[in-house]
This record gives structure tokens, sequence and C-alpha cells, in this order.
């Protein structure tokens, strides 16, 4: 599977089949909001996809002497694509157990761990009210992406207020029997 | 001064044994043109914080000013004309049409029926519903309903819209229409004071409050500031350390 760089720099020859310098100017502008590499590193992920067999060599040009390599998709690098795509629309499980594992070492006493749930229910709630709407004008995939997140922010809220209800019946147990 | 001043309310339900705390010392305060959401569970008491903010019930302690007045002592006055309570369910004493439903709320007001009945259709038409006018209230569907309500509440163009749970119930596909209407209804000054379990009807709201257990938290409209404790050591720190080392 290629990293998240070399996916972009294939997501974007799918878009258009392109040349190195093109392909970087697209990249600031589509993905700059979010990330940022060089025209080295540009040139680098198209070494490795073509080596992959991701993307081919559609054709040479240029001008005054300076070479331009035109790149586009495989047929396999689409497919490569549509499945890393597939599987990133959910949330990653390993991060999700990591953070449970690490959770679970420092989190003993019910005050930290009503704190930690308190910022997580105040952050997804602000992240619900920050989802514009509409979410964007004319774009179905980003109306469709948004909704998603809508839904998981929504999942989320109700876990903080489960969670934040069990701990407080655990401390009163715990008080309780104490 | 707010438009609505809830301050340190609180209320319970039942006695003795089974006495229940719905709402615990809540305070907050909504401005003209602002969409304050509470998000919460079943019986986090959102519905108890609707009916007290309308002026529907009165609070055990503290006290709620509407535009500087005490609601409890000016309920009669204010109630149903400066502060709109959307409710999703219809009598069928207050009109067999829904047009009729929306204008019985006008009548009160000792206007003639044609002249209710001409405001209750522009109101129905401002929420999208004018179709529905002469619908009985039984044959519409949780989206239709939802905007019929809007349209019997703002009939009498109230200040402060309370409305609980607004998307309940209603299709994925009308959900949206509805939260943008509740937008447009709020750019003209309303203010609107609602309550939802449902996260995804939080997009675009002003201020956001969770309510846990009749305890209301949050409100701001800043996140937190973010915590990075681990940071690479600058490497003029690193060289210092070399050398001290």
């Amino acid at each position: 599977m290629p990293s998240l760089i070399d996916s972009i720099i294939l997501a974007l020859v799918i878009e258009k089949p392109s040349y190195g310098y093109e392909l970087h100017e697209r990249f600031g502008r589509r993905f700059g909001k979010f990330l940022s590499t060089s025209l080295a590193n540009v040139y680098d992920a198209l070494g490795r996809l073509e080596e992959d067999e991701y993307v081919e060599v559609a054709g040479r040009s240029g001008a005054f002497g300076r070479p331009r390599v035109n790149f586009q998709a495989t047929a396999k690098g689409v497919e490569i694509h549509l499945s890393w795509l597939a599987e990133r629309l959910r949330e990653d499980p390993r991060r999700l157990a990591l953070l449970s594992r690490l959770a679970s070492t420092s989190l003993r006493r019910t005050d930290a761990m009503l704190r930690v749930i308190d910022r997580f229910i105040e952050e997804c709630s602000l992240e619900a009210r920050q989802i514009a709407m509409p979410a964007c004008e004319d774009d179905l995939l980003c109306e469709l992406f948004a909704e998603q997140r809508r839904r998981v922010v929504a999942a989320q809220l109700e876990w903080g207020a489960y969670a934040r209800s069990k701990v407080l019946e655990r401390a009163g147990r715990g008080e309780a029997e104490g | 001064m707010s438009l609505l001043s809830i301050r340190h309310v609180t209320k319970r339900h039942g006695h003795g044994r089974i006495e229940r705390l719905a709402l615990s010392d809540v305070s907050l305060e909504i401005e003209p043109g602002e969409i304050v959401a509470v998000w919460g569970l079943r019986r986090s008491g959102r519905t108890t914080l609707v009916r007290i903010a309308a002026g529907m019930e009165r609070p055990d302690d503290g006290t709620v000013l509407f535009a500087g007045h005490d609601l409890s002592k000016h309920r009669d006055k204010i109630l149903g004309s400066e502060i709109g309570c959307t409710q999703f369910h219809f009598s069928s004493e207050e009109g067999e049409s829904v047009l009729d439903q929306v204008a019985n709320g006008l009548l009160a007001g000792r206007i003639s029926i044609t002249a209710a009945r001409r405001r209750a259709k522009e109101a129905l038409a401002d929420v999208g519903a004018d179709e529905c006018a002469e619908f009985s209230p039984r044959d519409l569907d949780a989206g239709e309903t939802v905007r019929v309500s809007l349209a019997r509440a703002l009939v009498v163009e109230p200040r402060l819209l309370v409305i609980d749970e607004p998307t309940n119930g209603v299709d994925l596909r009308d959900r949206d229409p509805i939260l943008m209407l509740l937008r447009r209804i709020a750019n003209r000054g309303v203010a609107l004071l609602m309550t939802t379990g449902d996260g995804a009807a939080l997009s675009g709201v002003d201020r956001v409050f969770t309510l846990d257990h009749g305890e209301l938290h949050g409100g701001t409209s800043q996140p937190p500031a973010s915590v990075s404790p681990f940071r690479r050591p600058s490497s003029q720190a690193s060289v210092k350390s070399e050398r001290m080392g």
C-alpha cells in the first residue's frame, strides 16, 4: 500500500495525467491546507509509484531543452487507490486500541477519568457545531464525507455521555462498598 | 441585558425516595438571533429545561428572566406571544386542518378568522409547508410535523423560539433543510433554544451546551487550547546539554 504522500500523488495523476512540476503545483492548491511537500518528494513518489506499476510514462515532451515526463495511472494504480480510500473511510482500530492501552495505564482515578471524558465531550460538541451546513456547495462527495463526520461525532458524543455515567456509577458503587 | 437569562435554576421531579434532580444549578443566556443547542441523552433534563425556559414550568430554585422580566410573574403575557414553544402534537380541539391549527394561536389576539387564516397561510409558506394547509394533522409525516409546528409557533412573531428535538424522527433527507430553516429564522433576529439528542443536529449552531444528569456543561464557542507536551528539544538546547554533559 502506498504512503499518504504517494497516495495523494497517485490521486492527482488519476485526476489528470501530468508531470512532476505540475503535480507539485496541484498538490499545493488541493492539499496545501493539510500537508506540504517538496518537488523532490514528488519525483521520489513518482519513482516509487512507477516501480510498483501504479503509474506509467505516458509520453515525453518539453521545450527549450527541458524534458518533461508525463505520467498516467495504470489500472492497477486506480484499483489500489480505491482500496486505500475505502480502508481509510473507517477509523483506525489500532489507534483506538493503543489509546485505550495508554488511558488504562494512566487514568486510575475517577476525577482524572472525568476530566478526560469532559474534555472529549466538549471537543466533540464544538466539532459538531463547526461542521458547516450545507457542508459543501454542489460537491456530493464533500457533502457525503461531512455527513459521515457528523455521524461519527454524534456517536462519540453519545459514547462520552455513556462513559461519564459509567465512571460515576462505578465511583458511587466504590463509595458505597468503602 | 440578554433576551433570556436562566440563572441558577434547580428543578426536582417526584417526592421522597423517588425524587429525581432534573436540573441542577443551571445557568445560560441567549441573545437575539442566536441558536443555542443543548445536547443530552434521554433523562438528562433537556425537556425540563425547555419547559422552564418557555415558562411552562416553574423552577424550584433560581430565576428565569425574559428581556429582564421575571418569567414566573409575567408568564401569561409572554408565553405564546414573546416566546413561541414548538409542540409536535396537535389537539383536534384546535382545528381539523393544519391551517386552522396554525391560525388558532392568533384568535386569542382578537383578530378575525379570515385575517388569522391569511397570516397562517403566510407562516406555512415561510416554513415551506404551504402544501399541507388543508391536510389533517394526522396525515403529516415527521418533517412536515416539525415545519407545521414551527409555523404555529412563529405565526405570533415571537422573539424567542424554544424547540425540543427539532429533528427527532425526521428522515435524514429532511433534517438539513429543517436545520437550515432554523438558521434562516435566527437570521431574522429570533433567538432559538433547542434541545437535541442527535449530535448531527448541532451543525452550524452558535453555541452548544451538554446536559448530563441535570448538570449543564460547555457553551463556549472556542475550542480548548491544544496540548502538545512532547516537543523535540531545540538545536540550541541540545547543544547546551551536550556541552554540559
